[in-house]
C-alpha cells in the first residue's frame, strides 16, 4: 500500500530543517579560545620549558668545567625551574590527541608512575659500569626527568655531595638533558606547526578538558594520595618515596605548577578562557565552582610546611588529598551536567 | 536550545514547547501532516479523524482531566524523589574506577564516540523500556497500576499520559539507571569527548520516531507498516492492538519491535482487524481521576 511509504518520511525534513541551524558565534568563540590557548599556553609554556632546559644544559657545562658547590646549587635550582615549566606542559598535553605521532612524547621525557623498574638502581649500575656512559644509558627511563633528578640530587646518606659533581655523573645528566631537549623541541615545534583553531573546535576543547580530568586524577591519586597512603593501593602505608620528586623535594613546586595551569586554562584575564566557553554552554557556575576549589587547594598547599616529604602523614596533607579528589570529581560533574540528561526523566515513557 | 518557557511546566505549556515531550508542537504538527496524507491516500474525509465520539468520549475527557492532575502530582510530589541520571552516572564512574582502575581517556574521532553513545543510549533505553513494560503486564502487583493506562476505551495522544504516578516513578527510575549507567561507562573511557547526536536537544533517533508519528500510537489512525518493517519497528497499529482487550500480551515494544520478536511477543498489524480497547476487567472502576489514582491500591487491598 503506497500510503504506508509516503506518510512516513515526508514531513521529517520540512519540520526539522529550521531547527538544525548552526551557531557561528559559538564556533568563533571556541576558535578564539583555541588560538589563545595555542599561543599563550601551549607554545608559550613548551618554549619556556625548553628555554629553562637550555639554561640547565649551560649550567651543567659550567659545573663540569668548574665543579663547585655554588655551581651545583645553581644547577639544582635550574632543575626546579624546569620542573615548574615542564609540569605546565604536561598538565594540558593535547598534542598527541591532535597528531598521533606525538602521543608518546611525554613518556620519553617523564617516567613518573610509568615503570616498575628502579631508575636509581639502573643509574647506579650505569655509573659503576666501565663502559662509556652514553652506551649504558640506552633506556629512555635512564634519560628522563626522574633520572636527571637522581643524578643532580645524590642521597646525602649514601655519599658525599662531591658525588654529584663527579664527571661521569655530570655526563649522564647531560645525556638526560639532551634526550629531554630533543623530545621537548619536537613538542614545541608540533604546537607551532599545528593549527588547532579548526572547524573541529568542539572536539579539541573536549581534549583539553580530558587533559585536565586526567591531570586532576593523577595529581590527587598519584602525586598526593599514594605518598600519603590514602588511596586503595597503598591504604595505610604512607611513604615519601612515592612522592613525584622524593630526592630533590620539588614535589611542592610540581603540584603548585599543575594547579596554576588548571587555573590558567579556566580563567585568564587577558584572553578567552574555558570559563567563557562554559558561559556559552550555560555551565559557568559549575566551572566557577572548580575554580574556587582550585584556589582552595592552592591555599592549602601553600600552608603546608616544607618539605612535603616530612608532611605526608600530617592532617593538612590529607586535607589536600581530599581537596584534589574533589576537584577531579567536580570535572566529572561538569561533563555530566553538560550532557543535560535529566530533562526527560519526569516524562515517563510508559506505554 | 529550543524555546522552553520558564515555569511553563506548571501550566502544562511545557508539554507543547519542550521537544522532550511527545506533545511538543512540532511532533503534533508532523502527526497532523501524516494524518492528512493518510486520509488522502485512503480516500477518507479528514473530518472523520476529528470525530466528537472519540475526542469527547468520557474516556478521552477523563484523559484530559487526569493529564492536568497527574502533571501537578509529577512536578510536586514525584520530581523531588526521582533518582537523577547524574547520580547514577557518578556512581557508575566510581564503580568503573574501583573495578578497572583509572582509565586514561581513549583518543578516538569524536564522531564515532557520539554516534556509538547515541546508538547505545537508544538501544538499551528501548530494551529496558520493553522489559519494564512487559513486567508491568506480567507481575500482578504492577499490572494493577498499569491497568490505569489500559483502562482507556478510546485512544488519543493524551492517553499516553494516562499513567499512574507509581508507573511514572518506575519508568523514571529505569531511565535514570540505564542512561546513567551507559553515560558513566562512556565518560570512563572517553571523558569529555562525549555528546548525544541530537536535534533540538533530543536524541536524534528518538526525535525521528517522535516526528514520524509516535503520537499516532494512541489514536484512531490504524497506520501499519509492511510486515517486514513491523518485525523491526512497532507501528501505531501494532501498539493500538496492544491496547485491545485481547492484545495485552503482545507488542510491548516502545520504538523497536525487535525485542518483541526476540522474546516471542510480536504480533503484526496485518493479523488483526478488530480493535476493542479497554480491559477485560470492569472498566467502570476507572471512571474518575480519583479512581485512576486510587483504584490500584483498592485492588491490592481487596486481594489481601
Amino acid at each position: 500500500m503506497n500510503y504506508k511509504i509516503i506518510t512516513l518520511p515526508l514531513l521529517l525534513l520540512i519540520l526539522a530543517s529550521p531547527l538544525l541551524s548552526a551557531k557561528p558565534s559559538h564556533e568563533n568563540t571556541q576558535q578564539e579560545f583555541l588560538r589563545a590557548l595555542q599561543e599563550q599556553v601551549l607554545i608559550h609554556d613548551s618554549a619556556e620549558a625548553l628555554n629553562t632546559l637550555q639554561q640547565l644544559e649551560l649550567s651543567l657545562k659550567t659545573l663540569q668545567a668548574s665543579p663547585t658547590q655554588q655551581n651545583l646549587q645553581r644547577t639544582q635550582s635550574l632543575f626546579t625551574t624546569f620542573i615548574i615549566a615542564w609540569k605546565a606542559v604536561e598538565t594540558v598535553y593535547i598534542l598527541g590527541a591532535l597528531d598521533d605521532s606525538y602521543i608518546d612524547h611525554p613518556r620519553y621525557i617523564d617516567y613518573f608512575h610509568q615503570t616498575k623498574e628502579s631508575i636509581p638502581t639502573q643509574l647506579e649500575q650505569a655509573l659503576d659500569s666501565p663502559k662509556a656512559i652514553e652506551k649504558v644509558l640506552f633506556k629512555y627511563s635512564t634519560k628522563s626527568i626522574n633520572a636527571l633528578e637522581y643524578l643532580l640530587f645524590p642521597d646525602p646518606q649514601q655519599s658525599t655531595e662531591q658525588k654529584a659533581i663527579d664527571t661521569r655523573r655530570i655526563e649522564a645528566a647531560k645525556i638526560a638533558v639532551n634526550n629531554i631537549t630533543f623530545w621537548l623541541s619536537e613538542i614545541t615545534q608540533g604546537y607551532q606547526s599545528i593549527n588547532i583553531a579548526t572547524a573541529k573546535s568542539t572536539a579539541i576543547i573536549s581534549q583539553v578538558v580530558n587533559a585536565l580530568i586526567d591531570s586532576s586524577y593523577k595529581l590527587a591519586n598519584w602525586r598526593v594520595g599514594e605518598a600519603a597512603g590514602l588511596n586503595k593501593k597503598y591504604a595505610g602505608r604512607p611513604s615519601a618515596q612515592r612522592l613525584e620528586y622524593p630526592v630533590s623535594n620539588t614535589s611542592f613546586q610540581a603540584i603548585l605548577s599543575i594547579l596554576k595551569t588548571h587555573r590558567k586554562i579556566i580563567n585568564r584575564d587577558d584572553a578567552i578562557d574555558l570559563l567563557d566557553i562554559a558561559r556559552m554552554n550555560n555551565a559557568e557556575s559549575e566551572l566557577i565552582f572548580i575554580q574556587k576549589e582550585i584556589d582552595q587547594a592552592l591555599d592549602l598547599l601553600i600552608s603546608i610546611p616544607q618539605p612535603l616529604a616530612e608532611q605526608i602523614e600530617s592532617q593538612s596533607f590529607k586535607t589536600l588529598y581530599k581537596q584534589l579528589d574533589k576537584i577531579h570529581n567536580a570535572y566529572y560533574f561538569i561533563l555530566i551536567d553538560a550532557l543535560n540528561l535529566n530533562a526527560t526523566i519526569i516524562d515517563a515513557d510508559g506505554d | 536550545m529550543p524555546m522552553v518557557i520558564e515555569g511553563s511546566h506548571w501550566l502544562g505549556l511545557d508539554y507543547l514547547f519542550n521537544p522532550q515531550k511527545r506533545l511538543y508542537w512540532g511532533y503534533l504538527l508532523s502527526t497532523a501532516g501524516i494524518v492528512i496524507v493518510y486520509c488522502l491516500l485512503k480516500r477518507q474525509p479528514i473530518t472523520s479523524t476529528l470525530d466528537k465520539k472519540i475526542w469527547w468520549h468520557p474516556s478521552a475527557r477523563l484523559d484530559y482531566s487526569y493529564f492536568i492532575v497527574a502533571s501537578i502530582i509529577k512536578m510536586s510530589l514525584l520530581l523531588p524523589w526521582m533518582l537523577g541520571v547524574g547520580e547514577v552516572t557518578y556512581w557508575t564512574l566510581q564503580l568503573m574506577e574501583a573495578l578497572l582502575g583509572y582509565q586514561q581517556k581513549i583518543i578516538i574521532d569524536r564522531q564515532w564516540v557520539v554516534l556509538s553513545y547515541t546508538l547505545a543510549l537508544f538501544l538499551l533505553s528501548d530494551l529496558s523500556r520493553y522489559c519494564l513494560h512487559r513486567l508491568m503486564h506480567t507481575i500482578p502487583f504492577l499490572w494493577k497500576f498499569h491497568q490505569v493506562h489500559h483502562s482507556a476505551e478510546v485512544l488519543t495522544p493524551v492517553t499516553f499520559y494516562r499513567v499512574h504516578p507509581l508507573e511514572n516513578f518506575l519508568f523514571g527510575f529505569r531511565y535514570a539507571l540505564v542512561t546513567g549507567f551507559i553515560t558513566g561507562i562512556f565518560i570512563h573511557f572517553y571523558g569529555a569527548n562525549l555528546a548525544i547526536l541530537d536535534i533540538i536537544g533530543v536524541n536524534i533517533i528518538v526525535f525521528v520516531f517522535h516526528i514520524l508519528g509516535d503520537n499516532l500510537r494512541h489514536s484512531t489512525i490504524h497506520l501499519g507498516y509492511f510486515d517486514t518493517l513491523e518485525k523491526w519497528l512497532i507501528s501505531p497499529a501494532q501498539h493500538q492492538y496492544h491496547h485491545t482487550v485481547t492484545g495485552t500480551t503482545v507488542n510491548y515494544g516502545g520504538i523497536l519491535s525487535l525485542w518483541d520478536r526476540l522474546f516471542g511477543s510480536l504480533r503484526l498489524s496485518s493479523q488483526e482487524d478488530h480493535y476493542h480497547y479497554g480491559l477485560n476487567e470492569i472498566t467502570t472502576r476507572f471512571n474518575s481521576v480519583w479512581q485512576l489514582l486510587t483504584q490500584p491500591f483498592i485492588l491490592l487491598k481487596k486481594e489481601r
